[in-house]
């Protein structure tokens, strides 16, 4: 019968490999073990001693795993990939945790105790309501995070994704970005709250989107929940286009012909969605198009009413500030390109 | 000292792992199993443990440089490792490059006797 130790410590060795290995490395120690116990032969000592000196002399069994099993790429992220992975984890948590705080904060105005209300009971409620609320959906969308950016980086590095600094000729390596080219960290991360903020409010909170608060007996929502359900599909385009945009971004660090290919698909996305959703007539929540005239006297819709001379059809008649808002955004997204363009080349040549 | 014990060993570590590859590869011309290999490497002088021939065995073996048999002939059976034609290949090569680094690390230390 086997020795029960060495047994023991072969299952040790083993126990974590594949069935197959596992066979395989156990007879192989169990020759080893054999071999060397028969060259001890006539040493003095108990058969127990000579087993305990051989199998200090192989070590522990965890380090002689290690020598079986030890790879290059034995841990979950490595190298190179790995400090890319940390500067991508702290901008991921840190922006989903100022969005998940302020979609929480305007998800929960909907069940603000009416203004004014001299319950205390209900406002300390409400308070400790958005307490528990924002820790736990806190809790779980850094959870969420953290374990996407993981998976994605634990692929990344064991498929052997090269990423953009590994390059195996010289001409390959990366210009210095001049300092107008560089794109800074902070214009990342305020566009990555704006973007997270976005998909939560109009993506998954359709009916909540922007609630208005003080004009009626209860908080109601800017836009009509049912238009953004019907845009819903050029919503997340946009979004995808966005977070592909701020991907390239990251990555090349500066505005490149790659940064102004991606924002110029952003842009268009963006501008597609604006148009189809804000320039729908039933955008704007007809009941705080109503609220509106009766506090104010005008109408929210055109020019006072009237329709705006130089639109024509349905346009004429949009919500005024939607008018605004469609122009400003179209303009800014115009001249967002241009200079990504100009930066782009300007650099390059 | 202790320091420059641990550093002296660590370089040793370093500088012996590309030659045990090396080494080993050189007695595996004839079947060979691996206590046999610590025992013969010993009596030549060089020291190399168990707990280190093994796992290298199972990963040249891997690499294809060497090829493996279980002798179940006698009691205690074996299992014997022989180079494969792309180790010997591969040995071939990693011999001519050991000669040649050995002559250009001597002349330089020679030179600054």
């Amino acid at each position: 019968m086997k020795n029960n130790l060495i047994e023991r410590y072969i299952y040790a060795v083993t126990r974590h490999m594949q069935e197959k290995e596992a066979t395989e490395i156990s007879q192989e120690l169990d020759e080893l073990i054999a071999s060397m116990l028969l060259e001890r032969g006539d040493h003095p000592g108990s058969e127990d001693e000579k087993i305990r000196e051989v199998l200090i002399e192989l070590g522990s069994p965890a380090a002689l795993t290690q020598k079986y099993t030890g790879k290059a790429n034995d841990s979950l992220i490595g190298q190179p990939h790995y400090s890319l992975y940390l500067k991508v984890l702290k901008l991921v948590l840190m922006a989903v945790a100022i969005a998940i705080t302020i979609a929480i904060l305007v998800s929960l105005i909907n069940e603000v105790p009416s203004v004014g209300s001299p319950e205390t009971s209900s406002w300390l409620n409400w308070s400790l309501n958005a307490l528990i609320e924002w820790t736990s959906s806190l809790f779980s969308a850094l959870l969420g995070g953290f374990a996407w950016v993981t998976i994605i980086f634990a692929i990344l590095y064991h498929q052997g994704v090269k990423l953009d600094f590994d390059v195996n000729d010289l001409d390959d390596l990366p210009e210095v970005p001049e300092e107008k080219a560089r794109i800074k960290r902070g214009e990342l991360i305020a566009e990555l709250v704006f973007v997270t903020l976005f998909a939560v409010l109009f993506i998954i909170l359709p009916y909540v989107n922007l609630p208005i608060i003080g004009i009626a007996a209860k908080p109601i929502p800017l836009f009509t929940p049912e238009v953004l359900i019907n845009v819903r599909y050029l919503l997340i385009a946009s979004l995808f286009t966005t977070i592909l945009e701020l991907i390239v971004k990251f990555v090349d660090g500066r505005y490149s012909l790659r940064v102004f290919g991606a924002t110029i698909l952003a842009s268009l996305f963006s501008i597609a969605t604006l148009f189809t959703w804000l320039g729908n007539p039933q955008a704007l929540n007809p009941v705080f198009a109503e609220r509106f005239q009766e506090l104010t006297g005008m109408s929210i819709y055109g020019l006072n009413g009237q329709p705006i001379s130089g639109f024509g059809g349905a346009w004429a008649m949009l919500p005024f500030p939607f008018l605004i808002v469609i122009i400003v955004v179209t303009v800014v997204s115009i001249i967002e390109i241009i200079s990504a363009g100009i930066k782009a080349f300007i650099t390059k040549a | 000292m202790e320091e420059f014990e641990i550093t002296f060993e660590n370089v040793i570590v370093e500088m012996r792992r590309g030659l045990t590859n090396l080494v080993v590869l050189s007695q595996c011309q004839q079947p060979a199993y691996g206590y046999e290999l610590v025992k013969s490497l010993a009596e030549k002088g060089f020291q190399i443990e168990a707990n280190t021939v093994y796992p290298l065995l199972r990963r040249l073996e891997k690499q294809g440089l060497l090829s493996s048999d279980w002798d179940t002939s006698t009691d205690k059976p074996r299992k014997y490792y022989q180079i494969s034609p792309l180790g010997v290949r591969f040995y071939d090569r990693l011999k001519t490059h050991w000669f040649q680094t050995n002559e250009t690390v001597t002349e330089i230390l020679e030179e600054t006797k």
